[in-house]
């Protein structure tokens, strides 16, 4: 049994330049990046729609390269869903079903309908429905042929803040569920920090797993105003300088920095530092060229980001972790 | 209801118009008969069985026609619309002969082919085939193409994308041509009846002026109104059906 879902390598086509990544069965690996650094590309070579220069694809371990995108077992879930404007709902999760002759269909229809908690939507065209219910319609037509690979360029970007993020994480938990290889593109960070069980970041057609994007998002316990458009955001075992306009105190804030924005030294700084805090690391992770790390800090968790050569300078000390003030946002909490 | 009842007031008044103006003392009957006599003289002519006659000649003509030219512009505007090498070929000459008036070639039917059916039914086809061909063009041409790299990527072979995807989604450009062709077939072949053969509701008009008869004139030129309103009527319901997709929220 092949443990990979996914292998990817010394891939070119288009703009990509020998791409190479893997996916173990059932893990979900997000591509993150710009606009046109070759996201959809990668999605199009690896579905078969687009005949790579050089280089494999292997799916479940069988070399899928020469094979047409109709005998590879992918699903896709393209940018704007894709949807057959022409047919039902039921008609649209049908259709992968038809097209490979498989029996049941109706019964196999009706049950991803109701995973998915459709069902009286089966009769409806695509064009009268919502955001929301296209997302779904198109992840049970992805599903319910069973694929080996699933893959989707940035299916919620039609959507917006609150409904992307309630949808996603109802996504995520369907594909866990079905354990289904999946491989998802971007160009939001949050997005790839709360969906991937592995993050490939490509530039310009180029895959660099040294950027960190992990997302601190730390809820404040109280601001106190001070001048110059800062504020002094207390997180009960420490605080930080944050900058934030005249906040009401009386509002619930959260700041976020990423990973990038922090500095981890195993000595105190010289000289006086803005936003410098004692930490414990409590696990580390090797991603590229770079060290992930999760920092204890009083009762709060941060990850950091470390380029791999400073980790032995680091390695089971106690730590300082300066958050940079100008990597910090401060947002009002949303319910 | 309300609305279709509407539409029709603007009819009744017209023909009230026409009946009114007739009827003045200056007007001779021989020349501008009015709306009534207009009536009286096609349910004669309906009786006579004469109109009826013509009238199913005419639309025999004109459906075999316009069908004809509408499959084959389907089919070759498909082909065309997914290949592109096809394309290159067949719309510059599409491109050359689409200007040239589909009644300017009835001269030359009538010497290729004489005195026969085939003139008229050729025309027509014409009329009906260049259109449809662009249309059909360009309806592949608007297929978004994730929607068929999904359909590809779910295990749809060339012939199920076609007639699954391709063809449906291209219905509503083919109807827009549809639409337009369906009336003009009609007029087509009422030109050419009149120009080459002895028979069908434009060799009637070609009677009546012969034997200065303008009621029956105007008979069949109501007739043809009627019929062609009929015809339209047919698309737009045939079009409502076919195309259910684009204006219902269900099936």
């Amino acid at each position: 049994m092949a443990e990979f879902g996914l292998e990817v390598t010394s891939l070119y086509a288009g703009i990509l330049k020998n791409i190479n990544l893997s996916l173990k069965k059932g893990e979900i690996g997000v591509v993150f990046g710009p606009n046109g650094a070759g996201k959809t590309t990668l999605l199009n070579a690896i579905s078969g729609i687009l005949t790579p220069k050089n280089g494999r694809v292997r799916i479940n371990g069988k070399d899928v390269t020469d094979i047409p995108p109709e005998h590879r077992n992918v699903a896709y879930i393209f940018q704007n869903l894709a949807l057959f404007p022409h047919l039902t709902v039921f008609e649209n999760i049908a259709f992968p079903l038809k097209v490979k002759k498989e029996k049941n269909i109706k019964e196999k229809v009706e049950f991803i309908l109701k995973k998915l908690e459709i069902s009286e939507l089966e009769n409806r065209f695509p064009g009268k429905l919502s955001g929301g219910e296209k997302q779904r319609v198109a992840i049970a037509r992805a599903l319910v042929s069973n694929p080996d690979i699933l893959l989707m360029d940035e299916p919620f970007s039609s959507l917006d803040f609150e409904m992307r993020k309630f949808i996603r994480q109802e996504f995520v938990g369907i594909i866990k569920n079905y354990r289904i290889t999946t491989l998802f593109v971007t160009h939001d960070p949050y997005e790839a920090e709360e969906t991937a069980d592995i993050i490939f970041t490509i530039k310009n057609g180029k895959i660099e797993n040294n950027q960190n994007f992990e997302i601190n998002r730390l809820k404040i316990s109280r601001i106190k105003p001070l001048n110059n458009g800062m504020a002094i955001a207390d997180f009960e075992t420490f605080s930080l300088i944050v900058p934030v306009c005249n906040p009401n105190p009386d509002k619930n804030y959260i700041a976020e920095f990423s990973a990038d924005s922090i500095y981890v030294s195993s000595f105190k700084p010289p000289v006086p530092t803005l936003n410098t805090i004692k930490g414990k690391i409590v696990s580390h992770r090797k991603n590229g060229e770079r060290i992930i790390l999760k920092l204890l800090t009083g009762n709060r968790i941060i990850t950091g980001n470390i380029p791999l050569y400073m980790w032995n300078e680091i390695k089971g000390k106690d730590v300082f972790i300066i958050v940079k003030y100008r990597g910090i946002k401060v947002k009002e909490e949303t319910k | 209801m309300g609305r279709k009842i509407k539409t029709l007031i603007p009819v009744f008044l017209f023909f009230a118009v026409w009946e009114t103006v007739a009827r003045l003392p200056s007007v001779p009957h021989y020349l501008f008969p009015p709306f009534s006599k207009v009536i009286i003289k096609l349910l004669e002519e309906i009786a006579k069985g004469d109109l009826v006659k013509n009238t199913f000649i005419t639309l025999y003509r004109v459906g075999i026609g316009f069908f004809a030219g509408t499959i084959t512009g389907i089919v070759l505007g498909l082909a065309s619309g997914i290949s592109e090498k096809l394309n290159e070929t067949i719309s510059p000459i599409v491109a050359l002969l689409y200007p040239i008036p589909s009644i300017g070639w009835i001269p030359v039917l009538m010497v290729w082919f004489g005195i026969s059916d085939a003139v008229p039914i050729i025309a027509i086809f014409i009329c009906s085939f260049f259109p449809i061909y662009m249309n059909a063009v360009r309806g592949v041409k608007s297929v978004d193409s994730n929607v068929i790299n999904a359909a590809r990527t779910m295990g749809a072979n060339k012939l199920t994308l076609i007639k699954n995807v391709i063809l449906p989604l291209s219905m509503p450009n083919i109807f827009t041509g549809l639409k337009i062709e369906s009336g003009m077939s009609l007029r087509t072949g009422v030109v050419a009846e009149m120009l080459a053969i002895p028979s069908g509701l434009g060799y009637m008009l070609m009677k009546g002026e012969s034997l200065i008869d303008v009621k029956l004139m105007f008979a069949v030129l109501l007739s043809i109104a009627l019929i062609s309103v009929i015809i339209d009527f047919g698309v737009k319901f045939l079009e409502k059906k076919v195309l259910i997709w684009q204006n219902s929220a269900s099936k």
